[in-house]
């Protein structure tokens, strides 16, 4: 009897926590899909989604609330990995090659580094407060909520550089060409080399800094608490133009055909010219758009929390396709290989694309 | 003071669940009365499941539109939606909200509205200003939005257990994110600060529920706006799963400790209140006080017998409101109030007192059984003259008398809601309104010329953002004028000798004084007559027009103040205002195409609780159980399940089970009540001590509540009885019929620990017949008479007389002994047919505050109060025996408000001896 529930419990515990396979194919990253979408796969997870899916060779990795890393082939949609992890993941997670980093939030550390190659732990350190990392090679630099960013490098395992600014950051820093862009929640917005942690200039925006910067070769995309989104220059900060959007902006920006798409808490989706800051187009949801819109081909998707997720054309607004999940999807959604990945509130995994 | 002592007084309730208290159905209590029955309809918004009844269709219309729109404003603000539909009740009069059935809870006339979580359904009504109606609206709002904004993050996060916010922060958010910063919430932060009441972040929960703590707390989010930016609100909602405490919280989302933040807000607040005192006046230093304890307001001059004036006004000093008269050697109360059924109310805070040209009357408006009414006293016999109550109008405030004082204009509020002046004739009891649309036309007052009544009013464009001026009314060529302008708060005119001039209460200079407007038929001058660090309103011209009257507030307290009238220009301020009109505002349903569709009221039940453990059901009380509490929305048609097992019982599963189902009709002024049952349990006082007894069987119940205080109870049940007690040689076992008829009256005034004033009793008769035989099993009768008597502000004597007896075959037995009943003896250690009991406490303030400081953190202990006791009181079947008494003294104190733990040291006496050791009580509970 003892040796029958040893094994049940050995099968149990191997299919519940084995890691599977956490390593794909590569696999071409540029296919556009196009609407009207398909709905390839859904899968139900073990809790609400933290972060959107990330997705490297063809694999989706969604992490959850409860502590748990998916992986699934992106096409098919079959589970082929989980990790549990013990510690509590407390923002988005980053994915750089082998590495994942996650903010943690445990007593002795705030950023975890995990190796999905070698399925390892690689490495901890940091207070707790991180925000989502970036890696830039060997480094991981973290902007902490309480306003510190660090860069550090993991090959080394030393501590590059870091600086401390007076306000606390609400959103991650942003990369742009071996720079970091760093805004924070008194309205300041500043620059930062990542080799040396010097920083070139400082700019004062209106209020909290709630999008994170995106660069481009026509400058900096910012958008702020005030419902406000600027763009400056990227080598000295001044603002070129600002726009008035109405609402919170969406974390992240999208930039596609020379419009720049940003979401609100107003419902609404808006489409602004980069080259003026005038309102293109404005379309309207029936609920806050939090999740960040993707923008590629010429079409944004977006999702909101009136339960739908909407395609719509970058040039003129107009809506080409949308579709109803099983709840609000206020993760941004991923675009991977073609496919269109989205949480909902309900632990439901959604893939969309075109066959 | 309408608009002032709205804001002033409108607290909103936010209830996570009230521990249910049917006080009519369990026992004493003051009554919720339906004096109405509606014919609710439903509106379905996008978002919201609005309920009204035909009535308020012009509001229920606005409403739509509003709420819709306020909900987007709070999605922005949360960056969160909430998906739910929501259930949003409202009502076109307070009097008609006070009878919602929603929550067990009496609501007192300073609710504005409540939020509550079982069924997440919002309750409002409209107290006249349709402005404040939606501030208040949007207030609950923000409770709903931030009560699914926590439960959505912790339950994406997974954590079980709510975390409530503080109340100071959820009221203070909700104030802050529903209405500008206003002179009044200046008013009593600057007076908190000047008179050192100014609480810090820690100390805040000192005043829970006080509208200094909803403007602390409005001053708090603020400062955290202006500190972290508008958006850290939802930077906290974001990190509420973080962290246990709601410090925690902050400090992870700021990056500093509360305790930091604590000294940059106070010092903040200092900075910008204190340079005020270089250039304003202290009320106590400037003007004469008439009153100096309590709180006091609404004064008016009266005529006396020798020619000269003396004045009534508003005295509350204990709790209760009474009219006083007041002159130089003293004050002595006209008419009491607000213990009486006959009148419940003096809406002191909304309605102004009006007293007779002649200074023999004196009107004011009470409420009483469902509407208010305008009651006509003669001063000098002290009897009412005239009680006057109108079908089409609801709400009264402010009378007015004309010259020959047969007729006065009132502020009224019809059946729609919407606040109008009316006239009527005191010897016919004629009504004609003065006009009939929605704006707030409020504390009129008639001119001595008997040409014009000014009254305040919001029908003007900046009426729309809440903001009134004064108006006049024109008896003559019926035309309304725009006297005073501009973005203020105009209010309560009062006219001056000349009929000319009037003396008014504004925030002009952002602070409260009082002002006067002289007026010919072309233009207004107006001339500030006061400059006072916190706030005067009620100005009342002396018929010399030499000096006036005013309420004044400082120190926390409004108190009656005389002042000379000096007309030059003591104040270098003054305004012009021509006397064109300008266009009013209207309602969003008004003349618009856009209407709702409306459907009748469905009464679906809905599951309210499902809790184990601790159940109550509302007729057979608390037991440990497993219940289900379903309701319809509106709370008028309840079930309640309650399912329960005697562990330990040797006849096996099936016996050992209790259910109860109970249905309770509460939607009329008869409440109905059935219910059937299977109960096995040990059961005391019928039949003997304990028994065992299996009953299975139904009842039937009618609760009739006459008014607030009084009630007439009565049920009746049929039941298989199986007793295991021998009785004539045999097993008790048959069918059984009980009925009772109580009648009960409560008018008492409570304090934490119990009551400190008033009357409460109870008399009733029951009987249990065998319904086999018609043999009369037992019959009892019984009375419990309970007296407060307040000896001074903070003492009370209280006695309890308490008598039960019971005739019959198979009497029921009563216990004495135990905290509850007789003290110092064991519980319910004395048994008989027949008891007597007599209680006499003297009750005391004894620590009014209590701080232990101990190594890991402070406790700090509210007010305990003492007692000296005396009972006296015997139970026994045959012959009477000894009488049994017991004195000494206890502590009480209240645990937030839920509980109250008592603490008694007493000893026993047979007044011929007294025991020689102490018997220490210990219990929860309230005082009897």
């Amino acid at each position: 009897m003892k040796l029958f529930l040893f094994l049940v419990l050995s099968v149990f515990f191997h299919s519940a926590c084995s890691p599977g396979v956490f390593v794909g194919k590569k696999t071409s990253e540029n296919i556009v899909p196009m609407p009207p979408l398909l709905l390839l796969w859904t899968y139900s997870m073990d809790g609400p989604a933290m972060g959107q899916a990330l997705g490297i060779e063809g694999v989706v990795y969604q992490a959850t609330t409860s502590g748990s890393l998916y992986a699934f082939d992106n096409k098919t949609g079959e589970r082929i990995g989980k990790k549990k992890f013990r510690e509590q993941i407390s923002a988005p997670l980053a994915l750089s090659n082998a590495w994942f980093g996650l903010p943690v939030q445990e007593k002795d550390f705030g950023m975890l580094v995990w190796n999905r190659e070698t399925q390892s732990h690689y490495w901890d350190g940091l207070d707790s407060g991180c925000l989502t990392p970036i890696f830039v090679g060997d480094v991981i630099i973290v902007g902490n909520e309480h306003g510190k960013v660090i860069a550090f490098d993991l090959v080394l395992n030393e501590e590059l550089w870091s600086s401390e600014l007076e306000g606390t950051l609400r959103v991650r820093p942003g990369y742009f060409e071996n720079a970091l862009y760093v805004g924070s929640s008194d309205g300041t917005l500043t620059h930062f080399s990542v080799e040396t942690g010097k920083s070139d200039w400082t700019v004062q925006l209106d209020s909290a800094v709630r999008s994170v910067p995106l660069g481009d070769r026509v400058g900096l995309f910012v958008g702020t608490a005030n419902g406000k989104v600027y763009l400056l220059d990227i080598k000295d900060g001044e603002i070129k133009w600002e726009s008035s959007i109405s609402g919170v902006p969406t974390e992240s920006l999208s930039l596609e055909n020379d419009i720049l798409v940003v979401g609100t808490s107003d419902r609404k989706l808006h489409g602004i010219e980069v080259d003026s800051g005038n309102l293109r187009w404005d379309y309207e949801t029936e609920g806050v758009v939090k999740g960040s819109p993707v923008a590629k081909g010429g079409i944004v998707y977006a999702p909101s929390s009136d339960e739908q997720i909407y395609a719509i054309e970058v040039e003129s607004g107009k809506l080409l396709w949308k579709f109803r999940l099983d709840g609000p999807a206020l993760q941004p959604l991923a675009l991977l290989d073609g496919t269109i990945i989205v949480a909902t509130e309900r632990k439901t995994l959604y893939a969309f694309g075109n066959r | 003071m309408g608009g002032t002592w709205r804001m002033f007084k409108n607290i909103s309730l936010v209830l996570v669940w009230a521990s249910v208290s049917y006080g009519q159905i369990l026992g004493f209590g003051k009554n919720k009365v339906q004096y109405d029955e509606f014919e609710w309809k439903k509106i379905e918004t996008t978002h919201f499941d609005l309920f009204f009844f035909p009535e308020e269709e012009e509001l229920a219309s606005h409403t739509a539109i509003i709420v819709e729109r306020q909900f987007r404003d709070l999605e922005r603000k949360f960056v969160h939606t909430v998906r739910r539909r929501i259930p949003l009740v409202i009502y076109s009069s307070h009097i008609y909200f006070e009878q919602t059935n929603i929550i067990p809870n009496l609501l007192p006339e300073g609710v504005a509205g409540f939020t509550e979580y079982l069924k997440g359904r919002v309750a409002l009504p409209l107290s006249g200003s349709i402005p404040e109606y939606e501030r208040v609206l949007h207030h609950e709002l923000v409770h709903v939005f931030m009560f699914d904004r926590i439960a959505r993050i912790l339950e994406r996060h997974g954590v079980l257990d709510f975390r409530p916010a503080p109340l100071w922060f959820s009221e203070g958010l909700a104030e802050y994110w529903s209405s500008r910063q206003s002179a009044l919430g200046d008013m009593i932060l600057r007076d908190a600060l000047f008179s050192q009441r100014f609480l810090s972040i820690s100390q805040i929960y000192q005043i829970n529920g006080t509208f200094q703590m909803y403007k602390q707390g409005e001053s708090i989010c603020r400062f955290m706006a202006y500190e972290y930016g508008e958006d850290i609100f939802e930077q906290f909602f974001l990190n509420w799963w973080r962290a246990e405490t709601f410090n925690e919280v902050f400090s992870l989302t700021t990056g500093e400790t509360i305790e930091s933040f604590n000294e940059k807000w106070i010092f903040r607040e200092r900075k910008r209140y204190f340079p005020a005192i270089s250039s304003r006046d202290l009320l106590s230093q400037s003007a004469k006080a008439l009153t100096h304890d309590g709180f006091n307001i609404k004064p008016a001059w009266m005529l006396n017998n020798q020619g000269s004036h003396d004045y009534v006004y508003f005295k509350n000093r204990q709790g209760y409101t009474q009219i006083a008269r007041g002159d130089d050697k003293g004050h002595e109360i006209i008419v009491e109030g607000e213990r009486l059924t006959a009148i419940e109310s003096l809406h002191p805070l909304t309605s102004k007192l009006a007293v007779s040209f002649d200074g023999h009357l004196i009107a004011f408006v009470g409420k009483s059984r469902g509407r208010d009414h305008l009651y006509i006293w003669d001063i000098e016999s002290k009897k009412l003259l005239h009680d006057l109550y109108f079908d089409e109008v609801v709400a009264i405030s402010s009378p007015s008398f004309s010259p020959n004082d047969n007729i006065l204009v009132f502020s009224g509020a019809g059946k729609n809601g919407f606040t109008d002046l009316y006239l009527v004739d005191t010897k016919i009891g004629s009504l004609t309104p003065l006009m009939q649309d929605v704006y707030h036309d409020r504390e009129p007052d008639w001119s001595p010329d008997g040409n014009f009544i000014a009254f305040s009013s919001d029908r003007f464009p900046q009426g729309r953002l809440g903001k009134y001026n004064i108006f006049l009314y024109s008896l003559e060529d019926k035309q309304f004028t725009h006297l005073t302008k501009g973005g203020f708060l105009d209010q309560q005119p009062d006219f001056g000798p000349d009929s000319r001039s009037i003396i008014f209460s504004s925030d002009r200079d952002s602070v409260f004084n009082i002002y006067v407007v002289r007026f010919n038929d072309e233009e207004a001058y107006i001339n500030q007559l006061t400059r006072f660090l916190t706030g005067a309103f009620d100005p009342v011209w002396s018929p010399n027009g030499h000096e006036f009257l005013f309420s004044g507030y400082q120190g926390g307290n409004f108190q009656i103040y005389r002042s000379d009238l000096d007309l030059s220009q003591k104040y270098d301020v003054q305004f012009f205002t021509s006397l064109e009109d300008s266009l009013p505002w209207t309602v969003e349903s008004s003349g618009g195409n856009r209407r709702f569709a409306q459907r009748p009221y469905n009464s679906k039940m809905e599951l309210d609780v499902a809790q184990s453990q601790i159940s109550q059901d509302p007729e057979f009380g608390t037991s440990g159980g497993l219940q289900f509490l379903l309701s319809d929305v509106l709370g008028n048609d309840r079930y309640s399940f309650v399912l329960s097992h005697i562990s330990g019982n040797q006849s096996g599963f099936t016996n050992g089970l209790n259910l109860t189902l109970t249905r309770l009709h509460l939607g009329q002024q008869r409440n109905w009540s059935w219910g059937i049952f299977r109960l096995n349990d040990r059961f005391s006082s019928k039949f003997g001590k304990f028994v065992r007894e299996e009953r299975i069987g139904g009842f039937v119940g009618v609760n009739y509540p006459f008014s607030r205080h009084n009630r007439l109870d009565s049920r009746m049940s049929l039941r298989h009885a199986q007793i295991d007690q021998k009785f004539e040689g045999r097993e008790l076992d048959g069918w059984l019929i009980n009925n009772f008829i109580s009648y009960r009256h409560d008018s008492s005034i409570w304090i934490p620990t119990g009551p400190i004033e008033g009357i409460r009793y109870n008399v009733g008769l029951s009987q249990t017949v065998d319904l086999k035989s018609s043999r009369r099993f037992n019959f009892s009768a019984y009375g419990d008479y309970r007296h407060y008597i307040r000896l001074g502000k903070r003492w009370n004597w209280a006695m309890r007389y308490m008598a039960r007896r019971s005739f019959g075959d198979v009497p029921e037995y009563f216990s004495l002994g135990g905290s509850w009943t007789l003290r110092g003896y064991p519980w319910r250690s004395i048994w008989g047919s027949k008891m007597l009991l007599v209680n006499q406490e003297l009750r005391f303030p004894f620590i009014d505050r209590l701080h232990i400081g101990l190594p890991f953190g402070n406790i700090d202990f509210g007010q305990f109060r003492g007692a000296l006791l005396f009972d006296v009181g015997n139970a026994w079947t045959d012959s009477f025996g000894d009488w049994r008494g017991a004195f000494g003294a206890g502590s009480r104190l209240a645990l937030g408000g839920a509980f109250v733990f008592r603490l008694d040291a007493t000893r026993r006496t047979n007044f011929k001896s007294v025991q020689s050791n102490t018997n220490w009580d210990f219990f929860f509970g309230w005082d009897f």
